[in-house]
């Protein structure tokens, strides 16, 4: 358990971590903040089955070998609504105009995020960036004293 | 330096965690991610002059204060703006919703996030439930064999 002082140094480290990489997200992107949260909801949940199947995931871990999307499994808007804990009818929104702007796939039992095959050289870039920034917010959690 | 495998692992686990604690925000506060995400970068940017080094945050933070206001440094719309990648417009009117809504103080030389003081017992909540995310987090990336 952490103590209060540890809390704070971790709660606004993490929070100079997320405006980060989501400012990095922004300017790579162009995407607004809730379109980009909408893909990367279904993204996570497009492979969150795969987590701990290393045995089927081990081909596929270069960020430039994407996984074939036969292996990613279909979420549909509203699960996603709940999870972002966004009203219904934004995410329904938000969701067609990713699929016109081809983010999203539509199949049968919902949605599929394919933003790396629209551009690989992207994902593989904020992939690099992403670790980037988390060890700098490693780095500074410890010269800020806490146990990691 | 992180391999690829490594970079990718770190995304994945990364994306689940911002997910979730972008969820228990929306959940919690009833507001918009655009919303948080400007109003998180204000709050950041008040406190990062202090944050940088662990000797003056920690006069504060290990006697379980705040940062108090009179050392906090405003920051101008514009600044957010650049810092986000956000539309300057979008910013404006965004910042102009979170000031009427109490959230946010305009004072000489910039903004102010003063969330804190309407409701600190539901910043306590998240500040612990964002540590328990970020904890679950570096114990998935060492389950998952990157080192942290």
């Amino acid at each position: 358990m952490d103590d209060p002082a540890h809390l704070r140094t971790i709660s606004r480290l993490t929070s100079d971590y997320l405006i980060g990489l989501v400012a990095e997200m922004i300017r790579e992107t162009g995407l607004d903040p809730v379109d980009m949260l909408v893909l990367n909801a279904i993204g996570a949940a497009n492979v969150a089955h795969l987590r701990d199947r290393q045995d089927l995931t081990a081909d596929y871990q270069a960020p430039d070998a994407p996984l074939p999307l036969e292996m990613k499994r279909p979420i549909t808007s509203l699960a996603i609504a709940e999870s972002l804990g966004l009203p219904r009818e934004t995410v329904r929104r938000r969701v067609a105009g990713l699929v016109k702007a081809g983010q999203l796939m539509r199949q049968k039992g919902g949605l599929i995020a394919t933003p790396e095959l629209q551009n690989p050289e992207r994902t593989v870039a904020l992939a690099f960036s992403n670790a980037q920034l988390f060890r700098r917010m490693i780095r500074q959690m410890r010269q800020h004293g806490v146990e990691i | 330096m992180d391999d690829a495998t490594n970079i990718r692992k770190i995304a994945r686990l990364t994306a689940e965690y911002m997910i979730s604690m972008v969820g228990l925000l929306t959940q919690a506060s009833g507001m918009d991610p655009t919303d948080i995400l400007i109003l998180n970068a204000v709050s950041a940017a008040n406190v990062a002059h202090i944050i940088d080094d662990p000797d003056k945050v920690n006069v504060y933070w290990s006697q379980g204060q705040t940062i108090p206001f009179e050392v906090r440094r405003p920051i101008t719309s514009l600044a957010i703006s650049e810092s986000l990648g956000l539309p300057r417009e979008t910013c404006r009117r965004r910042i102009k919703g979170l000031v009427e809504k109490g959230l946010l103080a305009r004072q000489p030389g910039g903004l102010m996030a003063v969330h804190e003081l309407t409701d600190p017992g539901q910043l306590a909540e998240m500040y612990t439930a964002n540590v328990q995310l970020f904890r679950r987090l570096v114990r998935k990336l060492r389950k998952h064999g990157v080192e942290v």
